[in-house]
């Protein structure tokens, strides 16, 4: 009888159950008006995702040694990837074939993983379980992987406290003296006589310090965890969560110039967009489409190649 | 299959993957200190929050006593590069391959070999000094043992 409710209701917003703890957590961080829209762009995002991922992780080592069996990965993930494009009968299967398959390549390439992934594997179990027919579903499932984003940047700062590497600048020094890509966007911070002795440091055994006498280079420092914690406590918000979708955007493009992880990029950029609105995400579908396309055919020496993983 | 699954275990199984997720990266900060594996690794979000493990592995010969810098066989650079990347990862502790088993894999390996001596060297960077330090752990394995 209770499943005959559930089915009945349709899971609307009311029926989200704010009477048990798992309803009131799905009913933040915000509405989901357009939950149609974004169970779907979600869906077609990371089968995208975890395809594309497979197929660029061809040239990588902890993968190639893997050989034929993630060969079959790329191939099977392609297939779901096509299954699970539009929504038929079988879209529900192909993405618990493709969750299936993306959970045992990264289980073989273990403990080579991104930990990206983790965040894609848990958006393919969200929109796995959930049923397209059942607003309720679709809806738990957005604001599920609305939570990913909220949670990977709160993390990703709350981590750089915790390490403590960040409050007096030494990772960033420490990433300027040998990473030309740092080295080109945090130099501007630095007194030209700190950047000529971070820069000239060879790498070796009480090699130091890595650490800048540049109080803006510190203070740009300082303000990377900051941002994350804040973005991620502004996306909780309807007030500050506009703000949140376009700084966590533009600090992640910022990210790129330096770490050049693209596929973590990409999939930001779009939680964040989710964050906003699944018809905003699914706008800039054709742009994700033709980046990772771009990824993938770069690893395979077809087209020039920018950044890593 | 729209009907196997309630809608409220549709939203718990949601929900508990956010739960867990909103407490594990805590954990991996604790665990990692205490067993001493990379925080880069084991999807704790503390990538680029602090510079990542280095470790090198060097395998020589022991020749009069004295460790000879040697040319390895494919098969043992493969070996010692597998064994480097799960010490790099997961630490000595967590780490499935020990030296024991490495050493005992090359001097199968290289024959010709009675005595090895490893020595992995694992960089990190003093937090408080901002230094680069380097920790040494050194072994000899010979044949007689195996």
């Amino acid at each position: 009888m209770a499943q005959a409710a559930d089915v009945a209701s349709g899971g609307r917003a009311e029926d989200m159950g704010r009477s048990d703890a798992a309803g009131w957590l799905l009913a933040r961080p915000g509405p989901v008006p357009d939950s149609k829209i974004a169970f779907v762009s979600a869906r077609r995002l990371l089968l995208l995702a975890v395809c594309s991922e497979a197929w660029f992780a061809t040239q990588v080592g902890a993968y190639q040694a893997l050989g034929q069996t993630h060969l079959a990965v790329c191939f099977t993930l392609t297939a779901c990837l096509a299954a699970g494009w539009l929504s038929w009968q079988g879209t529900r299967a192909a993405v618990g074939l493709a969750l299936a398959v993306a959970l045992v390549d990264g289980a073989l390439a273990f403990p080579s993983n991104a930990n990206h992934q983790i965040l894609m594997w848990l958006g393919l179990v969200f929109v796995a379980v959930a049923d397209e027919g059942r607003s309720g579903d679709r809806e738990a499932a957005v604001q599920g992987l609305r939570w990913l984003v909220v949670l990977a940047f709160f993390w990703a700062g709350v981590q750089k406290v915790i390490y403590g590497y960040y409050l007096g600048g030494e990772f960033l020094a420490f990433r300027v003296s040998f990473d030309p890509d740092f080295a080109s966007i945090f130099r501007v911070l630095l007194p030209d006589s700190e950047a000529t002795r971070l820069l000239s440091m060879a790498p070796g055994p009480g090699a130091g310090p890595y650490r800048a006498d540049a109080p803006l280079f510190v203070l740009a420092s300082n303000l990377t965890w900051i941002a994350e914690i804040v973005i991620a406590l502004c996306l909780l918000h309807s007030k500050t969560r506009r703000f949140a979708v376009v700084a966590g955007i533009a600090f992640v493009m910022l990210i790129e110039l330096g770490a050049k992880e693209v596929f973590f990029g990409v999939l930001m950029i779009n939680l964040f967009l989710l964050c906003w609105s699944g018809r905003a995400m699914s706008r800039l579908l054709p742009v994700t489409v033709a980046v990772y396309g771009w990824l993938v055919l770069a690893a395979a020496g077809v087209l020039p190649r920018w950044g890593a993983s | 299959m729209g009907g196997v699954v309630s809608a409220r275990a549709v939203r718990r199984v949601i929900a508990g993957c956010v739960a867990a997720l909103a407490v594990w990266p805590l954990l991996h900060a604790v665990l990692a200190a205490r067993l001493g594996f990379d925080p880069w690794e084991l999807f704790g979000f503390a990538m680029y929050a602090l510079p990542a493990g280095r470790v090198q592995v060097r395998v020589d010969r022991v020749f009069e006593g004295r460790p000879v810098l040697v040319g390895l066989s494919g098969e043992s650079r493969t070996r010692v590069a597998e064994y480097k990347r799960w010490r790099q990862a997961l630490g000595p502790r967590l780490s499935p391959d020990g030296l024991e088993a490495l050493a005992k894999d090359v001097l199968v390996l290289e024959p010709e070999m009675d005595e090895i001596e490893i020595r992995v060297l694992s960089w990190r960077l003093d937090r408080d000094s901002a230094m680069l330090v380097v920790d040494e752990e050194s072994r000899r394995y010979g044949r007689s043992r195996h």
